[in-house]
Protein backbone atom coordinates (compact mmCIF):
# COMPACT_ATOMS: atom_id res chain seq x y z
CA UNK A 1 0.00 0.00 0.00
CA UNK A 2 1.31 3.86 -0.67
CA UNK A 3 2.31 5.72 1.88
CA UNK A 4 0.36 8.35 2.40
CA UNK A 5 2.25 12.02 3.62
CA UNK A 6 -0.77 13.39 6.21
CA UNK A 7 -0.19 11.19 9.25
CA UNK A 8 3.36 11.91 9.54
CA UNK A 9 1.93 16.04 9.12
CA UNK A 10 -0.36 15.74 11.70
CA UNK A 11 2.27 13.74 13.77
CA UNK A 12 5.17 16.57 13.22
CA UNK A 13 2.64 19.16 14.11
CA UNK A 14 1.35 17.19 17.20
CA UNK A 15 4.55 17.22 18.42
CA UNK A 16 5.57 21.45 17.56
CA UNK A 17 1.73 22.59 19.49
CA UNK A 18 3.05 19.97 22.43
CA UNK A 19 6.33 21.41 22.40
CA UNK A 20 4.92 24.90 22.51
CA UNK A 21 2.51 24.10 25.19
CA UNK A 22 5.21 22.72 27.55
CA UNK A 23 7.10 26.02 27.04
CA UNK A 24 3.82 28.15 27.67
CA UNK A 25 3.02 25.54 30.70
CA UNK A 26 6.45 25.70 32.21
CA UNK A 27 6.79 29.89 31.88
CA UNK A 28 3.36 30.28 33.56
CA UNK A 29 2.54 28.05 35.52
CA UNK A 30 5.53 26.06 37.26
CA UNK A 31 8.18 28.36 37.60
CA UNK A 32 5.22 30.51 39.02
CA UNK A 33 4.25 28.27 41.42
CA UNK A 34 7.89 27.80 42.49
CA UNK A 35 8.15 31.41 43.24
CA UNK A 36 5.26 31.59 45.06
CA UNK A 37 6.22 28.55 46.95
CA UNK A 38 9.23 29.24 47.48
CA UNK A 39 10.38 25.81 46.76
CA UNK A 40 12.75 24.48 43.33
CA UNK A 41 10.90 24.01 40.53
CA UNK A 42 8.89 20.25 40.50
CA UNK A 43 10.14 17.45 38.87
CA UNK A 44 7.97 18.07 35.91
CA UNK A 45 9.98 21.65 35.32
CA UNK A 46 13.03 19.95 35.70
CA UNK A 47 12.47 17.09 33.30
CA UNK A 48 12.49 19.81 30.72
CA UNK A 49 16.45 20.31 31.11
CA UNK A 50 15.92 17.08 28.99
CA UNK A 51 14.57 18.57 25.96
CA UNK A 52 17.88 20.04 23.83
CA UNK A 53 16.45 22.96 23.32
CA UNK A 54 13.15 23.44 25.33
CA UNK A 55 12.81 25.12 29.01
CA UNK A 56 15.07 24.34 31.08
CA UNK A 57 14.43 24.43 35.13
CA UNK A 58 13.99 28.14 35.22
CA UNK A 59 11.33 30.38 32.97
CA UNK A 60 11.35 30.80 29.61
CA UNK A 61 8.70 32.38 27.88
CA UNK A 62 6.88 31.66 24.22
CA UNK A 63 7.72 34.83 23.51
CA UNK A 64 11.67 33.33 23.33
CA UNK A 65 10.65 31.23 20.47
CA UNK A 66 8.61 34.01 18.28
CA UNK A 67 10.53 33.92 14.72
CA UNK A 68 8.56 36.85 13.91
CA UNK A 69 9.67 39.10 16.76
CA UNK A 70 12.61 40.49 14.82
CA UNK A 71 11.06 40.61 11.78
CA UNK A 72 8.84 43.09 13.97
CA UNK A 73 11.66 44.91 15.11
CA UNK A 74 13.09 45.48 11.37
CA UNK A 75 12.99 49.01 11.40
CA UNK A 76 14.27 49.45 14.77
CA UNK A 77 17.64 47.21 14.42
CA UNK A 78 18.45 48.92 10.87
CA UNK A 79 18.16 52.36 12.72
CA UNK A 80 20.23 51.03 15.84
CA UNK A 81 22.68 49.65 12.92
CA UNK A 82 22.93 53.02 10.86
CA UNK A 83 23.36 54.77 14.33
CA UNK A 84 26.63 52.30 15.16
CA UNK A 85 24.40 50.98 17.94
CA UNK A 86 24.94 47.54 16.84
CA UNK A 87 22.15 45.41 16.54
CA UNK A 88 19.07 46.11 18.91
CA UNK A 89 15.99 45.33 19.12
CA UNK A 90 12.79 46.07 20.54
CA UNK A 91 10.79 44.88 23.26
CA UNK A 92 11.42 41.27 25.30
CA UNK A 93 13.01 40.15 21.42
CA UNK A 94 16.14 39.23 21.57
CA UNK A 95 19.21 36.90 19.46
CA UNK A 96 17.29 34.85 20.49
CA UNK A 97 14.41 35.21 18.54
CA UNK A 98 16.74 36.12 15.53
CA UNK A 99 17.67 32.04 16.19
CA UNK A 100 14.40 31.09 15.43
CA UNK A 101 14.03 32.89 12.56
CA UNK A 102 17.15 32.03 11.11
CA UNK A 103 16.40 28.02 11.37
CA UNK A 104 12.93 29.33 9.80
CA UNK A 105 14.56 30.64 7.14
CA UNK A 106 17.20 28.10 6.34
CA UNK A 107 13.83 25.84 6.49
CA UNK A 108 12.04 27.35 4.08
CA UNK A 109 14.83 28.09 1.86
CA UNK A 110 15.52 24.48 1.46
CA UNK A 111 12.17 23.18 1.55
CA UNK A 112 9.78 26.04 0.72
CA UNK A 113 7.47 27.22 3.53
CA UNK A 114 7.33 23.76 5.31
CA UNK A 115 7.15 25.71 8.73
CA UNK A 116 3.68 26.61 7.89
CA UNK A 117 2.18 23.48 7.42
CA UNK A 118 4.16 20.93 9.49
CA UNK A 119 5.96 23.01 12.19
CA UNK A 120 3.92 26.38 13.20
CA UNK A 121 2.16 25.59 16.62
CA UNK A 122 -0.56 28.17 15.74
CA UNK A 123 -1.37 27.07 12.11
CA UNK A 124 -1.28 23.43 13.26
CA UNK A 125 -4.07 24.73 15.62
CA UNK A 126 -6.39 26.63 13.25
CA UNK A 127 -6.02 23.67 10.38
CA UNK A 128 -7.84 21.07 13.70
CA UNK A 129 -10.68 23.85 14.20
CA UNK A 130 -11.07 23.47 10.02
CA UNK A 131 -11.09 19.53 10.41
CA UNK A 132 -13.50 20.10 13.56
CA UNK A 133 -15.58 22.43 11.88
CA UNK A 134 -16.09 19.96 9.08
CA UNK A 135 -16.78 16.98 11.21
CA UNK A 136 -19.27 19.07 13.22
CA UNK A 137 -21.25 19.70 9.69
CA UNK A 138 -20.53 23.36 9.97
CA UNK A 139 -20.89 24.82 6.47
CA UNK A 140 -17.41 25.96 5.22
CA UNK A 141 -17.33 28.97 3.13
CA UNK A 142 -14.74 28.23 0.25
CA UNK A 143 -14.15 32.03 -1.41
CA UNK A 144 -14.59 32.45 -4.94
CA UNK A 145 -10.73 32.59 -6.75
CA UNK A 146 -11.33 36.15 -7.35
CA UNK A 147 -11.51 37.41 -3.53
CA UNK A 148 -9.24 34.42 -2.62
CA UNK A 149 -6.42 36.11 -4.34
CA UNK A 150 -7.29 39.57 -3.36
CA UNK A 151 -7.74 38.57 0.21
CA UNK A 152 -4.37 36.88 0.07
CA UNK A 153 -2.34 40.64 -0.11
CA UNK A 154 -4.29 41.34 3.06
CA UNK A 155 -1.07 39.41 4.47
CA UNK A 156 1.19 41.93 3.28
CA UNK A 157 -0.63 44.69 4.75
CA UNK A 158 -0.65 43.37 8.19
CA UNK A 159 2.99 42.49 7.73
CA UNK A 160 3.69 46.48 6.74
CA UNK A 161 1.39 47.84 8.94
CA UNK A 162 2.92 45.75 11.89
CA UNK A 163 6.91 46.46 10.75
CA UNK A 164 6.04 50.14 10.45
CA UNK A 165 4.03 50.86 13.68
CA UNK A 166 6.43 48.85 15.66
CA UNK A 167 9.17 50.74 14.06
CA UNK A 168 7.85 53.98 15.02
CA UNK A 169 6.56 53.65 18.40
CA UNK A 170 9.78 51.71 19.29
CA UNK A 171 7.85 48.97 21.22
CA UNK A 172 5.46 45.69 20.43
CA UNK A 173 2.45 48.04 19.76
CA UNK A 174 0.52 44.93 19.44
CA UNK A 175 1.37 42.71 22.22
CA UNK A 176 -1.74 43.49 23.39
CA UNK A 177 -4.02 42.22 20.77
CA UNK A 178 -1.43 39.34 19.73
CA UNK A 179 -3.37 36.20 19.38
CA UNK A 180 -0.44 33.86 19.06
CA UNK A 181 0.87 35.19 22.68
CA UNK A 182 -2.55 34.75 24.02
CA UNK A 183 -3.03 31.36 23.41
CA UNK A 184 0.38 30.34 24.93
CA UNK A 185 0.07 32.67 27.97
CA UNK A 186 -3.56 31.50 28.84
CA UNK A 187 -4.68 31.99 32.26
CA UNK A 188 -1.19 34.09 33.30
CA UNK A 189 -0.90 37.16 34.70
CA UNK A 190 0.61 38.40 31.38
CA UNK A 191 -2.52 37.29 29.26
CA UNK A 192 -3.55 40.44 26.87
CA UNK A 193 -7.38 40.60 27.02
CA UNK A 194 -7.68 41.91 23.83
CA UNK A 195 -5.87 39.16 22.41
CA UNK A 196 -8.30 36.53 23.51
CA UNK A 197 -10.81 38.80 21.95
CA UNK A 198 -8.60 38.28 18.62
CA UNK A 199 -8.27 34.80 19.19
CA UNK A 200 -11.66 33.85 19.64
CA UNK A 201 -12.46 35.75 16.44
CA UNK A 202 -9.98 33.61 14.51
CA UNK A 203 -11.01 30.64 16.11
CA UNK A 204 -14.50 31.15 14.88
CA UNK A 205 -13.34 32.36 11.75
CA UNK A 206 -11.08 28.86 11.42
CA UNK A 207 -14.57 26.75 11.84
CA UNK A 208 -15.93 28.39 8.55
CA UNK A 209 -13.30 29.86 6.75
CA UNK A 210 -10.48 27.29 6.86
CA UNK A 211 -6.79 28.51 6.95
CA UNK A 212 -8.32 32.05 7.07
CA UNK A 213 -5.81 33.04 9.54
CA UNK A 214 -2.67 31.90 7.28
CA UNK A 215 -4.40 32.54 4.04
CA UNK A 216 -5.59 36.34 4.67
CA UNK A 217 -4.17 36.95 7.84
CA UNK A 218 -0.27 36.07 8.73
CA UNK A 219 2.20 38.60 8.45
CA UNK A 220 5.11 35.42 9.24
CA UNK A 221 4.07 33.57 6.24
CA UNK A 222 4.13 36.69 3.95
CA UNK A 223 7.71 37.50 5.12
CA UNK A 224 8.46 34.55 4.39
CA UNK A 225 6.96 34.20 0.35
CA UNK A 226 9.99 35.78 -1.52
CA UNK A 227 12.35 32.82 0.46
CA UNK A 228 9.68 30.26 -0.41
CA UNK A 229 9.90 31.13 -4.35
CA UNK A 230 14.12 30.09 -4.19
CA UNK A 231 12.95 26.83 -1.89
CA UNK A 232 15.07 23.82 -3.63
CA UNK A 233 12.90 21.02 -2.56
CA UNK A 234 9.73 21.18 -4.85
CA UNK A 235 7.03 19.02 -6.34
CA UNK A 236 7.18 17.83 -10.16
CA UNK A 237 5.15 16.03 -12.60
CA UNK A 238 6.20 13.13 -14.56
CA UNK A 239 3.92 13.70 -17.29
CA UNK A 240 3.52 10.00 -18.57
CA UNK A 241 2.13 9.13 -15.67
CA UNK A 242 -0.28 12.36 -15.14
CA UNK A 243 -3.94 11.75 -16.20
CA UNK A 244 -4.60 15.59 -15.92
CA UNK A 245 -8.18 14.21 -13.75
CA UNK A 246 -6.80 17.80 -11.43
CA UNK A 247 -7.36 15.97 -8.17
CA UNK A 248 -3.59 17.23 -7.11
CA UNK A 249 -5.32 20.67 -7.95
CA UNK A 250 -8.40 20.45 -6.21
CA UNK A 251 -6.51 19.17 -2.85
CA UNK A 252 -4.53 22.48 -2.22
CA UNK A 253 -5.11 24.62 0.26
CA UNK A 254 -3.03 27.39 -1.54
CA UNK A 255 -5.30 26.74 -4.89
CA UNK A 256 -2.06 26.52 -6.83
CA UNK A 257 -3.37 24.93 -9.88
CA UNK A 258 -0.61 21.37 -9.33
CA UNK A 259 -1.62 19.68 -12.21
CA UNK A 260 -0.87 22.68 -14.96
CA UNK A 261 2.69 23.37 -13.49
CA UNK A 262 5.52 20.76 -14.65
CA UNK A 263 7.43 22.03 -11.17
CA UNK A 264 5.63 23.87 -8.23
CA UNK A 265 8.10 26.76 -8.14
CA UNK A 266 4.88 29.18 -6.09
CA UNK A 267 5.43 30.82 -3.21
CA UNK A 268 2.55 30.23 -1.39
CA UNK A 269 3.33 26.26 -1.70
CA UNK A 270 3.70 24.83 1.86
CA UNK A 271 4.74 21.46 0.64
CA UNK A 272 1.79 19.96 3.26
CA UNK A 273 1.70 16.92 0.27
CA UNK A 274 -1.94 16.78 -0.09
CA UNK A 275 -1.45 17.09 -3.78
CA UNK A 276 1.06 13.71 -3.65
CA UNK A 277 -1.76 12.05 -1.33
CA UNK A 278 -4.49 12.74 -3.88
CA UNK A 279 -2.66 11.42 -6.87
CA UNK A 280 -3.41 8.16 -7.41
CA UNK A 281 -1.25 7.49 -10.18
CA UNK A 282 1.91 8.33 -8.21
CA UNK A 283 2.49 11.41 -11.45
CA UNK A 284 3.74 13.74 -8.49
CA UNK A 285 6.59 13.61 -6.48
CA UNK A 286 8.87 15.54 -4.39
CA UNK A 287 12.43 16.47 -5.90
CA UNK A 288 15.64 18.24 -4.93
CA UNK A 289 16.13 20.21 -7.46
CA UNK A 290 20.11 22.45 -6.64
CA UNK A 291 19.92 24.18 -10.25
CA UNK A 292 17.00 26.71 -10.57
CA UNK B 1 16.87 13.77 -6.66
CA UNK B 2 13.57 11.79 -5.63
CA UNK B 3 12.85 12.40 -1.70
CA UNK B 4 10.88 10.12 -0.11
CA UNK B 5 7.95 11.51 2.83
CA UNK B 6 9.23 9.98 5.22
CA UNK B 7 12.63 11.62 4.78
CA UNK B 8 11.23 14.60 3.94
CA UNK B 9 8.82 15.39 7.38
CA UNK B 10 12.41 13.70 9.03
CA UNK B 11 14.39 16.05 7.23
CA UNK B 12 11.65 19.08 8.44
CA UNK B 13 12.36 18.56 11.78
CA UNK B 14 15.82 18.05 11.50
CA UNK B 15 16.80 21.46 9.43
CA UNK B 16 14.76 23.32 11.98
CA UNK B 17 16.47 21.82 14.97
CA UNK B 18 19.50 21.65 14.05
CA UNK B 19 19.23 25.45 12.44
CA UNK B 20 18.46 26.53 15.81
CA UNK B 21 21.36 24.00 17.29
CA UNK B 22 23.50 25.94 15.06
CA UNK B 23 22.40 29.46 15.59
CA UNK B 24 23.03 28.26 19.00
CA UNK B 25 26.76 26.64 18.49
CA UNK B 26 27.83 30.29 17.23
CA UNK B 27 27.58 31.40 20.36
CA UNK B 28 24.97 34.00 20.28
CA UNK B 29 22.32 32.65 21.24
CA UNK B 30 21.47 30.89 24.81
CA UNK B 31 18.24 30.29 26.42
CA UNK B 32 17.14 33.06 28.72
CA UNK B 33 16.88 30.63 32.52
CA UNK B 34 16.04 31.73 35.59
CA UNK B 35 17.79 28.80 37.46
CA UNK B 36 15.85 29.08 41.09
CA UNK B 37 18.35 28.09 44.15
CA UNK B 38 18.04 24.84 45.92
CA UNK B 39 15.88 24.68 48.78
CA UNK B 40 18.21 24.44 51.38
CA UNK B 41 19.78 27.79 49.90
CA UNK B 42 16.11 29.69 49.82
CA UNK B 43 15.52 32.33 51.68
CA UNK B 44 11.91 32.18 53.91
CA UNK B 45 9.43 34.50 51.92
CA UNK B 46 9.51 38.17 53.05
CA UNK B 47 6.83 38.81 55.20
CA UNK B 48 3.88 40.33 53.22
CA UNK B 49 2.64 43.74 55.34
CA UNK B 50 0.67 43.05 57.99
CA UNK B 51 2.07 39.65 58.57
CA UNK B 52 4.53 39.19 61.72
CA UNK B 53 6.78 36.49 60.55
CA UNK B 54 8.40 34.60 57.58
CA UNK B 55 5.80 31.46 57.94
CA UNK B 56 2.30 32.93 56.85
CA UNK B 57 -0.93 31.15 58.01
Amino acid sequence: MRSRAWPLRVAVQTASVAWAAWIALNAAYLVAWADQTRTPPPALSALAGLFPFGPEAGSLSIEDYCPFGPLEGVVRAAQGLAAGRGLSFVGPVTLRNLGVLFAVAALVLLTKKTFCSWLCPFGALFEALGWIGRRLGVRQARLPGRWDRRLRRLRYAVLAVLVGLTGWAGYLVFKEVDPFFALYTVGSAAAPVGGYVVLAVLAAGALVVPGAWCHYLCPLGAALDPISRLGRIRITRADPACTRCDRCSRACPQRIPVARRQRVTDALCTNCLRCLDACDRGALELRLEVRP
Amino acid sequence: MRIDRRWFALLVVAVFVLGMWGFRALGVWRPRTRRLPPAERLAPAPAAPGESGAFPM
